[in-house]
């Protein structure tokens, strides 16, 4: 997304701060509302069932703004926002032929090889036919993992500011110092 | 620059010093070492490092960096010697640590840095002390603590000025950004102008002359060589003895001034210093290393027959370590020349053939031939 504001010249005229001032607290102005909408989404939690981890949250304290020049790049360093911004179809990867979809709280963010490293914890079932297995747990059959093979993200632009309300932090952080 | 370059930037030092003993250390010194409690060896540190840089540059889930991370301590026979829970690098709950909060203090540092650029600083001025991301346990005494560290509040809202020395005091790190606490979900979110005069915070004018002295004076280099007053400090005092034990050639100390000195092998190769003096190696004597010899001889190789790589600004990085605790010392067919080896975490040894009459004669990296150590 390539957000731009314009400044009248005249605006520039004999003020102090500097365009690469003017910049900074533009970039500065737009982090700012997309790391509140991320930390209020964190805010919300979850409708799954399992454990709120922070990922919206630790996707806040991610944000990185950089100038160059007179331009502010505003950046949030967190695996999996911009799929879940834009929506899309996740595949597995590295030769697995099913993603793992945790469904116990005590493999939240693992992976089965991390969970059941010798593979004597889990068994797989995987019916004939069917398009979906799991992994369960050997003593309680309890389900651990759902296995499918692809998951569909549905996008989810709600999760950042629009680009009219970036645009309008931006441009009232200027205002506040010009 | 990202929060993966600034933890590259980082200089590896081992040391058995505890997690308490570390925050004893200045923050700065801290912010510019990459350390972990009770780990000396300085290649499991340089994996570690390379863990935290892939999750920082937030291509791997950490689940994968945990196994592969688990693979690389088995590579360079990391042993727990019963250590339990926290201690043993192998569990969840150390290398999450270590990941976690290596990672959350460089955005936390990238954050505080472009918060306190002139522009940024002039339309933002304060900031709210407040919950960023949920914890499972969230500690409950972050309003006494603030209280305690000098924070006022407005409206049941924690709010300081960016550069008040509050929020150094309420960071058990010591630093002016999160996290303030291991493992903290706590953060902060800026207060515009307009509502920092109006609590009182600070004046317009009052304003002006802090952006006039940021731009005048920015935040200097996360990695700049710095230095700390330590009053009656003598370099062979038991302190001194201490500090140069920890950190080894990364500070020298005149006149009771500790100086660290950046990241020195980085700084050498990139020819921003010209000699770095190692102390005293595994043989006791001591090792210069100058900037024209990695110009010059440092991908020279020993014997073209052998299957030998160029070394990575990592590698160069473990040379302190390999001069003074090398896994192998291996005679050669001159006995005035020894070869020293040092085993990486990535498969490789780095191997050294240092020469008594004229120090280093080659280094190179070859595929880890494995075999006991010294």
């Amino acid at each position: 997304m390539r957000l731009t504001i314009k400044i009248p010249p005249e605006q520039l005229r004999d003020v102090l701060p500097s365009r690469r001032e003017l910049a900074q607290a533009a970039g500065q102005g737009v982090a700012n509302i997309v790391k509140r909408r991320l930390v209020e989404r964190d805010r919300r939690g979850r409708t799954d069932g399992l454990p709120r981890t922070g990922y919206y949250g630790d996707a806040a304290s991610g944000i990185t703004t950089e100038m160059s020049g007179k331009t502010a790049l505003i950046t949030i360093h967190k695996e999996g926002v911009a799929l879940h911004y834009y929506g899309g179809v996740v595949y597995p990867t590295d030769g697995h032929k099913a993603l793992a979809i945790p469904k116990v709280a005590a493999v939240a963010g693992k992976r089965p090889a991390e969970a059941d490293p010798d593979r004597s914890k889990f068994a797989l079932v995987w019916p004939k036919g069917k398009t979906a297995g799991t992994l369960r747990d050997k003593k309680t059959d309890e389900v651990v993992y759902l296995l499918v093979p692809k998951a569909t993200i549905k996008a989810d632009p709600a999760i950042l500011p629009t680009e009219a309300e970036m645009a309008e932090a931006g441009m009232s952080a200027m205002e506040a110092i010009l | 620059m990202t929060a993966a370059e600034l933890i590259l930037q980082k200089a590896l030092v081992g040391s058995n010093l505890d997690s308490s003993q570390w925050n004893q250390i200045q923050a700065g010194f801290r912010n510019r070492a990459f350390f972990s409690s009770r780990v000396a060896e300085v290649n499991i540190l340089a994996a570690m490092r390379d863990k935290v840089r892939e999750y920082a540059e937030g291509g791997k889930d950490l689940s994968k960096i945990r196994m592969e991370f688990r693979e690389e301590l088995k590579r360079l026979k990391y042993d727990p010697k019963g250590a339990k829970g926290i201690h043993d690098l192998f569990s969840q709950a150390r290398i999450d640590v270590i990941i976690k909060t290596n990672v959350a203090q460089a955005r936390g540092y990238m954050q505080y840095a472009e918060g306190m650029s002139p522009g940024a600083f002039a339309a933002f001025p304060a900031q709210e002390f407040t919950r960023i991301a949920h914890r499972r346990n969230q500690r409950a005494d972050w309003p006494q603590r603030w209280a305690k560290a000098g924070g006022k509040t407005y409206g049941g809202k924690m709010i300081a000025l960016k550069d008040d020395p509050v929020w150094e005091r309420l960071s058990v790190f010591g630093n002016p950004f999160p996290p303030f606490d291991w493992g903290s979900g706590m953060g902060v979110l800026d207060v515009d102008r307009k509502t920092a005069i109006r609590l009182g915070l600070v004046t317009d004018e009052e304003l002006r002359g802090k952006t006039a002295a940021l731009r005048e004076k920015p935040l200097p280099d996360f990695n700049r060589d710095m230095q700390a007053s330590v009053p009656n400090l003598r370099r062979d005092s038991l302190c001194g003895k201490i500090l140069k034990r920890e950190f080894e050639d990364q500070v020298t100390i005149e006149d009771s001034v500790v100086h660290w000195q950046g990241n020195l092998m980085q700084d050498l190769i990139a020819g921003k210093r010209k000699k770095v003096k190692l102390g005293a190696g595994y043989n006791g004597e001591s090792l210069s290393l100058s900037h024209q010899f990695f110009v010059e001889h440092g991908s020279k190789h020993l014997d073209p027959n052998e299957p030998y790589e160029h070394l990575t600004k990592q590698d160069f990085e473990l040379l302190p370590c390999l001069w003074r605790r090398p896994d192998r010392v291996l005679p050669t067919r001159d006995p005035n020349r020894s070869q020293l080896e040092l085993d990486t975490f990535d498969g490789w040894s780095i191997v050294m053939v240092v020469d008594r009459r004229n120090g280093i004669k080659s280094i190179q990296k070859r595929k880890s031939p494995g075999g006991s150590t010294i």
